[in-house]
């Protein structure tokens, strides 16, 4: 919160509007609005023009463009490579602003900057009352799908948002993400990374056939095809329910005819036993979790497998091993 | 909060528990702040922690335990306290009711801040103003005149969830105070005339009026603004509506359920609903100053910006002040002889101000030298009114530009230097520029500005001797032929 000095208690940032900033605000559309929204998108519009002279007073080499398209509710304008967002209002002596959330919330729409400026329309002068960074608005208190601000979250010093401006690159201001998309930026972080294995290049927990020590006999179920083929398993822990029985996923990679497409097979074999546990299943599963193909074993296998399978480079798989309750999920990125 | 005493020894409280906010008509600013030696000394005596120390003090103040010398002691320390808060809400007041010309907070000060701090006060409800006062043969006897600090100490002990704190409670019981209200009530809107005052209304206003009134409003804003916005010849004042608007507005309430009204009913109607919204009270806030604080769930009071500090022990520090001190005179004065310039090019480019691009000196000096009131300065120079005075010359907007100017040039040099030091990188990292710009204006403030606005806003004691007016009025007198 800010704490407004002396000076600016005395003297406000005070900008005065020309008869063109009028004529100009009025031949912007505000299509089929209300009274409310018709007047609210007027005085946002002559607060978006006095801040626009008054910025290219102050910092005329950077470009400005502007964005009307929810002017009923919010003014935008891009000065260099900040986005700034203003509201205006006829007088702030509640010392109140109610923000709808999305302005503050929503990717799109979110700015860098949120600038609240007071407009006597009769007088023909704009206050800029403050500029904050979004960030610091972000713990504000919400109700009824707005923020509750006060004239204190804003800085009324306007020195600091040109110096902001001046010197800071956008990255230092975080703008709220696409929540989903870090999701799915997460997602594939953790994905055991194929592509690398090309280069001997294996992820933690999976190892080469001659490291896993696999008892002679399943050896003979895990050899390679041919010379080119990669393969490499990782030891699976299945958990108490089927007596603490691990198994290893092998997964072998053949480059094909076709492009970059590698060819993929996966397969499970018990590790320090003879056969598989039964009723075991192994599951190829898209990205998004669709079921592609399932094998269950039975009685005595000695190992079950998905049909081979191809992709390209960049695609997400998940392999599914689940038995007895228990289930035990790879993601792999080719 | 540390400093050294006459004494050499260390005082540990801070200042504003025994430095009290006293109108002062010698002071520019029209205050001052007095330390008292009574309380300081008393304050040493004690064994509070600087933490909580509004809290301690409240807790003797109101105590009735042990000797009510000592009470009224820590009521004198928590009159000191307030009285920061009640100058701090009649300064952020005018600044909210923008059109400067009505009142300055100067004109406020004496309706709150009138505690002098000369007399030792206690509380007693069953006295006509609940305040006693203590003499110096220790014997109490009622207050004729309630000291506003000292009410607001009794209110707060009176109320029962201490949800606000001191500081904020002081704000809210000045905002509150009837003078305050009758004063606004007068001077505030007084530049408005009904019609602005009514086309101004907002959301917040409309909820407070009662359903019949909300339907006029509405009915005024819907064909009132609507005409305004679509204004296409010259741009006028707020005029009184005219007969098609009335018949216009009275159609609407027709529709909503009301009777129909002669125009010159309604225009009555209007003006009754106008001199309801000249009472500040419709337009301040409902609500508690506090922030809610989410992690604790509890209202806590504002907090400060995350704070790096410059300094690097005290060596570096000094020699950074001196480095200031030599470059702000340096900025200054750049910055003024730019500003003069870049004013009078701006006047001479404007269709409007052309003319008068060419005494914008003169003006500047009947302001500043012959210490003359826009009012005077119009007609000698031609302009039709104040308003046109103040556009062109605005002596608070020159002011306003010469310490943006000033301030840039500074941090510039600041940047650089930090950067040289190794105390940034080439992009200063967002907290430590909010930082280095805030300390950086507290710094130019004080020793330059802060006076100088004062001085602007000071009203009807004009008096122009700052540093920076003396500065101005040397470059006016060598620059103009007069």
């Amino acid at each position: 919160m800010f704490t407004q000095s002396e000076f600016r208690l005395l003297i406000p940032e005070e900008i005065t509007l020309s008869e063109l900033d009028y004529a100009l605000v009025q031949t912007w559309p505000a299509g089929n609005l209300p009274e409310a929204d018709q007047w609210q998108a007027y005085l946002n519009g002559l607060g978006l023009v006095a801040f626009e002279n008054w910025l290219g007073d102050r910092l005329p080499e950077k470009r400005r463009q502007r964005d009307l398209t929810y002017l009923s509710q919010v003014a935008y304008v891009t000065i260099g490579d900040f986005k700034v967002c203003l509201l205006a209002q006829s007088d702030y002596l509640d010392e109140q602003v109610l923000w709808p959330q999305e302005y503050l919330e929503q990717p799109e729409l979110a700015a860098h900057f949120y600038g609240i400026v007071e407009v006597d329309e009769e007088a023909e002068t704009v206050i800029l009352r403050g500029i904050s960074r979004g960030d610091r608005l972000q713990t504000a208190p919400k109700r009824d799908g707005h923020y509750c601000l006060s004239l204190d979250h804003f800085d009324a010093e306007l020195n600091h948002f040109l110096a902001d401006c001046r010197y800071l690159s956008p990255a230092a201001i975080p703008l709220p993400v696409n929540v989903f998309a870090e999701l799915k930026a997460q997602v594939t972080e953790t994905a055991t990374k194929l592509g690398n294995w090309f280069n001997n290049v294996l992820d933690q927990g999976w190892q080469a056939l001659d490291q896993l020590m696999l008892p002679e006999a399943q050896l003979a179920f895990a050899t390679r095809n041919l010379s080119e083929d990669i393969q490499a398993g990782k030891l699976l822990d299945l958990g108490l329910s089927l007596g603490n029985e691990q198994v290893v996923l092998l997964v072998t990679l053949a480059p094909t005819d076709e492009d970059d497409k590698v060819r993929i097979q996966a397969r499970l074999l018990p590790f320090e036993a003879e056969y598989l546990p039964a009723n075991l299943s192994i599951s190829l599963k898209s990205k998004s979790g669709k079921v592609l193909q399932t094998i269950t074993s039975r009685q005595q296998d000695s190992y079950i497998q998905l049909k081979p399978f191809k992709g390209v480079p960049g695609k997400v798989f998940q392999v599914e091993v689940s038995g007895d309750g228990c289930t035990v999920n790879e993601t792999f990125e080719i | 909060m540390l400093e050294w005493g006459t004494q050499g020894e260390i005082m540990s409280y801070p200042k504003q528990y025994w430095h009290l906010y006293r109108i002062s008509l010698q002071h520019r600013q029209g205050y001052h702040w007095t330390p008292l030696p009574t309380a300081q000394t008393w304050l040493e005596t004690t064994t509070f922690s600087a933490n909580t120390l509004p809290e301690q003090l409240l807790q003797v103040f109101q105590g009735n335990q042990g000797e009510p010398y000592y009470q009224a002691l820590a009521g004198l320390c928590l009159r000191c306290y307030v009285s920061q808060p009640i100058l701090q809400s009649c300064q952020r007041l005018a600044s909210l009711f923008s059109a400067q010309q009505n009142f300055s907070y100067q004109d406020l000060l004496p309706l709150v801040l009138h505690d002098d701090g000369q007399r030792l006060i206690l509380i007693d409800e069953a006295t006509d103003s609940n305040q006693v006062q203590l003499n110096e043969a220790a014997q109490l006897s009622p207050c004729q005149f309630q000291i506003f600090a000292v009410e607001i100490l009794r209110s707060y002990g009176a109320q029962r969830e201490n949800k606000l704190s001191l500081k904020n409670w002081a704000f809210l019981k000045t905002k509150q105070h009837p003078e305050i209200r009758a004063f606004l009530a007068e001077f505030g809107f007084q530049h408005l005339t009904d019609w602005a005052l009514l086309n101004r209304a907002r959301k917040s206003q409309f909820e407070q009026l009662v359903p019949a009134d909300q339907c006029l409003l509405k009915a005024f804003h819907g064909v009132y603004r609507r005409d305004r916005r679509q204004q296409t010849k010259q741009r006028t004042k707020c005029q009184t509506p005219t007969e098609a608007q009335l018949l216009e507005m009275d159609a609407y309430c027709v529709d909503q359920g009301y009777p129909s009204r002669a125009p010159k009913l309604l225009l009555g109607d209007l003006h009754r609903l106008a001199e309801q919204l000249r009472q500040y009270d419709i337009w301040r806030s409902r609500e508690s100053l506090e922030t809610y604080d989410a992690d604790s769930g509890d209202y806590a009071p504002r907090r400060d910006l995350p704070h790096e500090s410059l300094d690097e022990g005290n060596l570096e520090q000094r020699e950074l002040i001196q480095f200031l001190h030599n470059q702000l005179a340096i900025a200054f004065d750049e910055s003024l002889q730019d500003n003069l310039k870049q004013k009078q090019q701006k006047l001479a480019k404007s269709k409007r101000y052309k003319p008068f691009a060419d005494r914008y000196l003169q003006g500047l000096f009947l302001y500043y030298i012959e210490a003359q009131s826009l009012a005077e300065i119009a007609p000698q120079l031609g302009m039709s009114s104040w308003d046109q005075a103040r556009r062109i010359l605005n002596p608070g907007d020159l002011l306003n530009q010469v310490r943006r100017q000033t301030t840039e040039k500074l941090l510039a040099k600041l940047l650089d230097l930090a950067h040289q030091k190794g105390l940034t990188g080439p992009e200063p990292d967002p907290n430590y520029l909010s930082s280095l710009c805030q300390q950086l204006e507290q710094f130019v403030d004080q020793e330059l500005f802060t006076e100088a606005a004062a001085e602007i806003r000071s009203g009807k004691n004009r008096r122009f001797d700052s540093a920076y007016a003396q500065k101005l009025k040397h470059y006016l007198t060598n620059a103009t032929p007069n």
